[in-house]
């Protein structure tokens, strides 16, 4: 099972030489590396280690722990994304039905506004033209209202087309695009919730598989231990 | 109870209506109280004189005002000292009123012609109006129609008549800023300091110092045209008026400018300023009080409902006052009893007041405002002062 390999704790192998390499090295002390083995340690080697008996138990929990953390993490994940494709379809519910007439009047009203002004900074000027040409008197300084008061009506005038042609850009382009990309936001939604559900089911799949293979390193070293005693038990019973 | 701790506690006592109005005071007040209130005021005036002759210190008292040009709390130091000699010009005479008066005048007659300040900052407009105003009403003085006193009081009257010819606004007003794009004739006017001289363009006319009357018939249109059909003068004249909401131009907004503006056009003789109208104008002042009540020596400029500014309440009382002189003589005691506790509730111990910052030209403008406003609603002085009113 190579993907269940793949998805073993990266610390089991570390927790294995934690136990066994004190165990090793106690070995070399005792036998040096070319002196002729002896029979009795030749049978010990056929001999199950009990801490490695240990190590597989250890396995077998660690299996468990990281089925349970990694199962429930792919939970979280499915449980956000239905939250966003749920946000999604509001939103695109409320653009429906009414974010779209908002926004358009909305721009409706800036372009009334910016016509206001545009119609409000020509009457203004109309006035002051008016109420200057009762007297000749400060023409210069009049000349510098006057001039002032034509660029605002002139910017005004500038504003209201501006307002106008974003209002018609609004209605064309930018609705149509806003309502799409908002459909996108739920498809998108969609397929990030399926792919959360997926990826739960195949964690699930995949951690019971982990689990059940350590579980089986232990039996079988348990059955190779408890075989080994009876041997030694039958063989001491011969001797005795 | 020691000495020590008597005396703190009258010091506290004492300084309590210096730094609030007092609210304890009467719907109305005669004329005696009034009389007292004026003799304070006018002796902080005579105390508080420089010894070259002027009021106020010409320089930048606090750093609320930091923003000003450098040139302008000359300008209004010239503006107060020409305010501090028209109190003691319509003060009943002492010997002590009179030599301050004339050292007042003679300093105003010889002192450097104020300069604009910056582009924007014209406050030298102040120089010019209050100048020319306390120049005219100099003039008008029999004291002063002889000797080397006219043609002192003519070369001041026609410096500062030149400011104002130089920068009225096209309009015809005069106001204090300019705004972009800024130019040698400013482009701002407000109804209120246009006011303030109308009446003393025509006695610049009959003295000779003015030769132009135009400049003195736009000025009126300008005012004129400021008039709002609901009894309010626009703050400045625009051609679409502001009028929505909490604006300055209500009539909350407008109680002293309403003053200002009926005794300007009534003075020079527009026949729409009806005595009913300048009723109505008194009645809004005393009836809406409290607008201004509640703005007096708040720091912030239009800080208060309607946008007043603590600046606008002795201005305004002051021209009320004059309002009342227009009017039958038989209803003229009434309005100056009711208008009297208003003057009466901000007037300091020391006689002095204020009702925006405590910058000396202010202290010195509040106080002749002050005096000036009690002095117009009092009979003759009959007892141990003599001299015109």
């Amino acid at each position: 099972m190579p993907v269940a390999n793949a998805r073993r704790s990266p610390l089991l192998p570390w927790l294995a030489a934690l136990v066994l390499v004190p165990g090793v090295a106690a070995c070399s002390t005792t036998a040096p590396k070319n002196e002729p083995a002896k029979e009795d340690d030749e049978e010990d080697e056929d001999e199950v280690d009990p801490k490695e008996l240990d190590v597989a138990r250890m396995g077998v929990e660690l299996a468990r722990l990281e089925a349970e953390q990694e199962l429930a993490l792919a939970e979280s994940k499915r449980a956000t994304a239905r939250s966003k494709l749920e946000k999604a379809e509001s939103e695109r519910e409320a653009f429906a039905a009414d974010g779209r007439k908002l926004e358009r009047d909305e721009a409706q009203l800036g372009l009334d506004r910016s016509l206001g002004s545009a119609q409000d900074a020509e009457s203004e000027l109309k006035e002051l033209e008016a109420m200057y040409s009762e007297e000749e008197f400060a023409e210069k300084t009049k000349e510098l209202v006057l001039q002032r008061g034509k660029r605002t009506l002139e910017h005004a005038k500038r504003a209201a087309d501006l307002s106008q042609r974003k209002l018609a850009l609004l209605e064309k382009y930018e609705l149509l695009e806003k309502e799409r990309e908002l459909e996108e936001n739920v498809l998108e939604a969609r397929q990030t919730l399926m792919e959360a559900e997926q990826e739960l089911a195949r964690t699930g799949v995949e951690h019971k598989i982990a689990v059940a293979k350590a579980e089986q390193e232990l039996a079988d070293l348990e059955k190779k231990a408890a075989k080994e005693a009876k041997k030694k038990a039958k063989k001491e019973e011969k001797s005795s | 109870m020691s000495r020590a701790r008597a005396v703190l506690i009258a010091l506290l006592f004492l300084a309590v209506p210096a730094a609030a109005q007092r609210i304890d005071v009467p719907d109305r007040i005669g004329p005696e109280p009034a009389r007292a209130a004026r003799d304070r005021a006018l002796g902080w005036l005579v105390t508080n004189q420089h010894e070259n002759g002027s009021w106020a210190n010409g320089a930048l008292d606090g750093v609320l005002e930091m923003g000003f040009s450098v040139e302008s709390f000359y300008c209004w130091k010239f503006a107060a000292s020409a305010l501090a000699t028209m109190a003691l010009l319509h003060a009943p005479e002492t010997p002590e009123r009179r030599a301050a008066l004339e050292h007042g005048l003679d300093w105003l007659a010889g002192a450097r012609v104020p300069q604009r300040g910056s582009d924007w900052d014209v406050d030298f407009l102040w120089a010019g109006l209050y100048g020319f105003v306390a120049a005219t009403e100099a003039a008008a003085d029999a004291r002063f129609a002889s000797g080397e006193w006219p043609a002192k009081l003519a070369s001041l009257g026609k410096r500062t008549f030149a400011i104002l010819e130089a920068n009225q606004i096209p309009t015809g007003g005069w106001g204090y800023y300019d705004d972009p794009i800024f130019s040698q004739r400013p482009k701002w006017a407000t109804s209120f300091s246009t006011s303030v001289v109308l009446p003393a363009l025509q006695s610049g006319e009959r003295l000779g110092w003015v030769d132009d009357a135009r400049v003195r018939e736009r000025a009126t249109r300008f005012v004129s045209r400021c008039a709002l059909p609901n009894g309010a003068y626009a703050y400045d004249l625009r051609p679409i008026p502001w009028i929505a909401g909490d604006s300055i131009n209500d009539v909350k907004g407008s109680l002293c400018r309403i003053q200002v503006a009926n005794w300007a056009l009534a003075s020079v003789g527009e026949k729409k300023i009806t005595p009913d109208r300048l009723r109505t104008g008194l009645e809004s002042l005393l009836t809406d009080h409290r607008f201004l009540d509640v703005a007096w020596m708040r720091p912030v400029p239009h800080e208060a409902y309607y946008y007043n500014s603590g600046y606008f309440y002795l201005f305004g009382h002051y021209y009320a006052s004059l309002v009342i002189g227009l009017l039958p003589a038989e209803e003229r005691e009434g309005w100056h009893a009711r208008l009297r506790p208003h003057l009466l509730k901000v007037q300091r111990a020391d006689g002095s007041t204020s009702d925006f910052l405590t910058s000396s030209y202010m202290m010195v403008s509040g106080t002749s405002f002050l005096a000036l406003a009690l002095e117009l609603g009092l009979p003759p002085d009959t007892v141990g002062e003599a001299g015109p009113r």
